[in-house]
């Protein structure tokens, strides 16, 4: 059941893909994914690549699935392991959502932080009361992280 | 295995616009792909890529690498029966070269000076 639709979203993906995502199985394992995701042109992202390790549950699509960053990102929503603090990954999480939806949903995570729900509340007070520095040191660790 | 197929590509560039869809023999490599991409870029887009250097080739969440060749840059489970693949193309000028574009634009000045 879930290797099926896992599947159709790869076809899907390898048809279709959404702009700024690209995804697909990392090696032989059909539940394990890389993804990356191009820094959107309206943040201080832009430019950059970003990549992202998907595990599928075996209940997929009945439990999200686990994201995480590879590349550093400063942001107030993801954490320096990567942890992505995105509602839809977790009590939000609805089968009907597919990876492509999510991937899409982290871009806008990445285009509007949420600094009310943080999971670095360092940068989210940043974000909250300084912009201009917030801007400034993403856009320096997408430069050093995301560009090479 | 090593017979020649052909398969179908496109590419999807930053704003959403799709170039270079057409068959290529699976034996081509990645940086002649890139190549072509460069030469046939359309010119009226507001990010052009000068060299292959500039340009990242992106397929099922890999970049993918110069030397590789399209069969060898296949994934498992992604065969795709009379389909189109879709890969990304970034354009992404790195620092390193513009460090080089300065030092040789200095060179140039130092010779025409005489």
């Amino acid at each position: 059941m879930a290797s099926k639709r896992i599947q159709k979203e790869l076809q899907d993906l390898q048809r279709d893909p959404p702009t700024s995502c690209s995804a697909g199985p990392a090696g032989e394992d059909l539940f394990h994914w890389q993804a990356t995701i191009m820094g959107p042109s309206d943040s201080p992202y832009a430019g950059g690549v970003f990549f992202v390790m998907i595990h599928f549950p075996p209940d997929y699509p009945f439990k999200p699935p686990k994201v995480n960053f590879q590349t550093k990102v400063y942001h107030p929503n993801i954490n320096s392991n990567g942890s992505i603090c995105l509602d839809i990954l977790k009590e939000q999480w609805s089968p009907a959502l597919t990876i492509s939806k999510v991937l899409l949903s982290i871009c806008s995570l990445l285009t509007d932080p949420n600094p009310d729900d943080p999971l670095v509340p360092e940068i989210a007070h940043i974000y909250k009361n300084q912009r201009t520095r917030y801007e400034e040191t993403a856009r320096a660790w997408t430069q050093k992280y995301a560009m090479n | 295995m090593a017979e020649v197929e052909s398969i179908e590509l496109k590419f999807r560039i930053y704003d959403g616009t799709d170039i270079g869809h057409s068959n290529y023999a699976s034996t081509t490599t990645v940086a002649t792909l890139k190549e072509r991409l460069v030469a046939q870029w359309p010119q009226d887009k507001t990010v052009i890529p000068k060299s292959v250097n500039d340009v990242k080739l992106i397929y099922a969440g890999k970049v993918l690498e110069n030397s590789k060749t399209l069969a060898e840059s296949r994934i498992p489970f992604g065969d795709l029966p009379g389909g189109v693949i879709t890969m990304h193309v970034v354009v992404q000028p790195s620092i390193a070269r513009k460090k080089t574009g300065y030092v040789r634009k200095s060179f140039s000045l130092m010779i025409s000076v005489p």
